[in-house]
């Protein structure tokens, strides 16, 4: 009997080995494992894929879904995922610890319009705001976004109760009553705004740091992990050019490039096509700019900001993780 | 101990480990001492052991009559194993969706959570104390006159006492466990929620300052635990 | 004629295809210290449990006191040989159990359970807990609680066997100054033959299963049974007559379960 299990579990480890061996022989080129979800700043990496502009770059991609910016991060600093499209927070937060694993190279869109504080009958305006109750997932954008629309009214946590809601569960707290005001980002933005009697009090474009800096509470920057990037610099390049095809795509054909995302977001595809209208798509030629300029001072300052709001310890010096040689 | 918290400061000294990793008990000192003066430690360690206690109580105190109940009556017993065996394995965090549902975003939530997560474990254990209570007790207490109701509290409840009180001992640790799941959604405070949070910042000393804090937590209420049982059972000395 | 206390009429009981007592009739007149002798497993403890109510004959009634036992019942108070105290309660506790349970007051049952604590001669032992007595004050405190609640019956299985020889002895008097102060109505089961003739009014040898009352002797040693009397030409008398008996009943018994 014994002798019978051996020789199985050896047939086994063969037929294991052989057949991972052609994998690693076919995939021509490279592979990358890219860290997504359903968020408008992983619409570019995913058209990449789904319109072929990777595989013309002889790069398969591997798409690995994140519930959350920090598990996401968490896997590139591990090696799980080698780029990834991440809110700023995370990465601040990591930066303000030192960590040196991975370097932001490029910037691929600025959003105001998917992501803002939505209200109920009861809530009219910002002004009505006082006494209710906020709901929104703490340690977000939203949640920045929350604090500093407060902080703009002058009201504080006295007068508003802010609650920790989830953001799969944003919506049916909305709808049962149980908050008065939602802080979501899409796709739960678009539910909830079409709830009857929800009304939109303010989105990112009310944050105080969009209007003299363009960033939002919780602006998108596309990262690498240092290591895959220093084996494979070319891959990266190579990367980067089918990546901002893709965003190419998002500008010019918003209606075919939609068609192709409702099957990452399950959204309408009216709801679709207004989440790709809603962020400017910015391409490679503007990367030198952004990379240098008063967008990363803007991430200096939301740094500041998060340190003021107690939810990091120091601000990081934003600059020392740019690394623009792959644009 | 103190020599595993000796070589877990030194590696850290050393750059073995990155600190995000795994951050040295110093800083983890620290943080506890900054976050202990400002007094949002207490806080949390407050909220969470409120949640425990909500829910523990509130499980036992239905588990023990009615386990007792169930225990001594083989007709009950069966008309119930079909509830009780489909509510046993469900996790507590399965039950987090309908308790939103149900209870909002308020605490009553939270200790509902705990709850469902102890409360099925909590009768199945009153349930074996009751039936190992010796038989012969029963017989005695029946031949000195005890009705079905009073052996119940007369001879079953205290004789099946010592055995509830190690089980439950059981239970409160799985409170804890119940407590934390209930944190990571949903709350403002507690130790499940400075966990949380210490995560989604990469403050891994907070996330680690959490789970020392619950371990004393436990320790110290398993310790109370152990006061009261004496003291209930100082027969058995 | 003495009305009987206890009235065993056409008794069996069968356990499935298993027949542990066939057929028993017997009276036990009031005041009667009754033994029951005989092997192990020919129904002594069954006949008892029957009595007190534990369990339902197969065929046939019990009568105690005018009345059929239906169930258990408090008229008839049993002694166990594994004592069977309450261990989370007190000596003093433990003998007021079944007045407690008939609804007297705290101040009445302490009382009362005071008076039969110092007849069994534990006083001073009234706060201590089961676990900190041996087993010959357990026995006592186990008696004691049987006669607080005033029965009609005391039934003992065996209540002396798991006590060493000295012990045994001085549980033994105890019993039989209780007896004659309460003269109260006993059936007593045991092994040993000196026991039954030092106890009883009455012995009944029983046979192996089907369980049977094959001998009834009158115990008519006097009492006080002192040693005198133990060493005695009656006592030897009466017990080698037993012995043959109790002799016969065990080989037969045993060729039973060889076959």
């Amino acid at each position: 009997m014994n002798q019978n299990r051996r020789e199985f579990l050896m047939v086994c480890a063969a037929a294991g080995v052989t057949a991972t061996l052609p994998m690693t022989v076919w995939a021509s080129g490279q592979t990358v494992r890219y860290g997504g979800s359903a968020w408008l700043g992983h619409y570019p990496a995913y058209l990449a894929m789904s319109a072929g502009y990777l595989a013309n770059e002889g790069i398969d991609q591997s798409w690995e879904s994140f519930g959350t910016s920090s598990a996401r991060m968490s896997a590139v600093m591990s090696g799980g995922v080698d780029i990834a499209c991440t809110g700023i927070v995370s990465a601040l937060a990591l930066m303000a610890r030192g960590a040196r694993q991975f370097s932001i190279i490029a910037v691929p869109e600025t959003f105001g319009r998917v992501e803002g504080l939505i209200g109920r009958e009861n809530v009219r305006s910002l002004e009505d705001i006082k006494g209710k109750k906020v709901g929104v997932t703490f340690a977000s954008s939203a949640h920045l976004l929350v604090l500093d629309i407060l902080n703009q009214a002058g009201l504080t946590e006295k007068d508003v109760t802010v609650l920790n809601v989830p953001a799969p569960e944003l919506p049916a707290a909305m709808q049962s009553g149980q908050i008065d005001v939602a802080a979501a980002w899409t796709p739960q933005f678009d539910h909830i705004l079409r709830q009857p009697g929800a009304k939109l009090l303010a989105d990112d474009t009310a944050f105080s740091l969009y209007n003299s800096h363009n960033v939002t509470p919780g602006p998108d920057v596309l990262i690498v992990r240092r290591e895959f990037a220093a084996k494979n610099p070319d891959t990266v390049k190579a990367y980067l050019k089918a990546y901002f095809t893709a965003s190419q795509f998002l500008r010019d054909a918003p209606e075919e490039a939609a068609s192709q995302l409702v099957k990452l977001t399950n959204l309408s595809i009216e709801d679709q096509l207004a989440a790709v209208k809603g962020a400017d798509w910015y391409d490679e030629s503007q990367q030198a700019h952004l990379m240098n300029g008063p967008f990363i001072d803007g991430l200096q300052q939301l740094a500041h900001m998060l340190v003021q709001y107690k939810q990091i310890d120091k601000a990081p010096v934003v600059k020392d993780w740019v690394d623009a040689s792959f644009v | 101990m103190l020599a595993f918290l000796a070589i877990w400061e030194a590696a850290c000294a050393a750059g073995l480990v990155d600190p995000i990793f795994l951050p040295p008990p110093s800083a983890v000192l620290q943080k506890g001492m900054a976050m202990g003066g400002d007094g949002s430690l207490l806080g949390h360690v407050l909220a969470s052991a409120r949640r425990v206690m909500m829910g523990f109580l509130a499980a036992t105190a239905v588990a023990i009559p009615l386990g007792i109940v169930l225990g001594t009556s083989r007709y009950a017993r069966a008309a119930f194993d079909p509830l009780l065996s489909f509510l046993r394995p469900l996790p507590s965090m399965s039950w987090i969706p309908l308790s939103l549902l149900w209870f909002g975003i308020t605490e009553t939530q939270k200790y509902s959570i705990v709850f469902m997560g102890t409360f099925a474990p909590a009768l199945v254990y009153v349930i074996e104390a009751t039936r190992n209570v010796d038989p012969l007790l029963i017989r005695a207490a029946q031949n000195l006159g005890a009705s079905r109701w009073q052996v119940m509290r007369e001879v079953i409840l205290p004789g099946s006492l010592p055995q509830i009180l190690s089980g439950m001992k059981v239970i409160l640790g799985l409170a804890w466990t119940c407590v934390i799941s209930a944190e990571l959604v949903a709350a403002r405070e507690g130790l499940g929620f400075l966990i949380m949070n210490g995560k989604e910042f990469f403050q891994t000393e907070v996330v680690v300052l959490g789970m020392v804090l619950i371990s004393i937590t436990v320790l110290v209420t398993d310790f109370v635990f152990r006061l009261i049982e004496n003291r209930i059972l100082r027969w058995q000395q | 004629m003495n009305a009987s206390m206890i009235s065993i009429q056409g008794v069996s009981k069968q356990f499935g295809t298993f027949q542990a007592l066939q057929h028993v009739d017997l009276e036990v007149a009031q005041g009667a210290f009754v033994v029951l002798l005989g092997a192990s497993g020919c129904g002594k403890s069954t006949l008892l449990n029957l009595i007190t109510g534990f369990d339902r004959p197969t065929a046939g009634r019990i009568i105690v006191n005018s009345r059929e036992v239906t169930g258990v019942d408090p008229h008839c108070g049993m002694v166990f040989q594994q004592y069977a105290l309450f261990p989370w309660m007190t000596v003093l506790e433990n003998v007021g159990f079944g007045l407690k349970v008939k609804g007297m007051s705290r101040g009445q049952r302490n009382e009362i359970a005071q008076r039969f604590i110092e007849m069994v001669g534990l006083k001073g032992f009234e706060d201590k807990f089961p676990n900190a007595l041996s087993g010959g004050m357990k026995q006592r405190v186990s008696i004691a609680r049987v006669l607080a609640n005033d029965p009609d019956v005391i039934l003992l299985d065996e209540p002396f066997a798991a006590l060493d020889a000295m012990t045994r002895q001085v549980l033994q008097d105890e019993l039989l100054r209780i007896y004659e102060q309460s003269r109260k109505t006993i059936v007593f089961i045991t092994h040993s033959i000196d026991e039954a003739l030092l106890l009883s009014t009455r012995m009944l040898i029983m046979s192996a299963r089907p369980g049977r009352i094959v001998t009834d002797i009158r115990n008519d040693l006097p009492m006080p049974r002192n040693a005198e009397v133990q060493l005695s030409a009656r006592y030897n008398e009466l017990k080698s007559q037993i012995w043959e008996t109790v002799q016969s009943e065990v080989m037969r018994s045993l060729e039973a379960t060889s076959r």
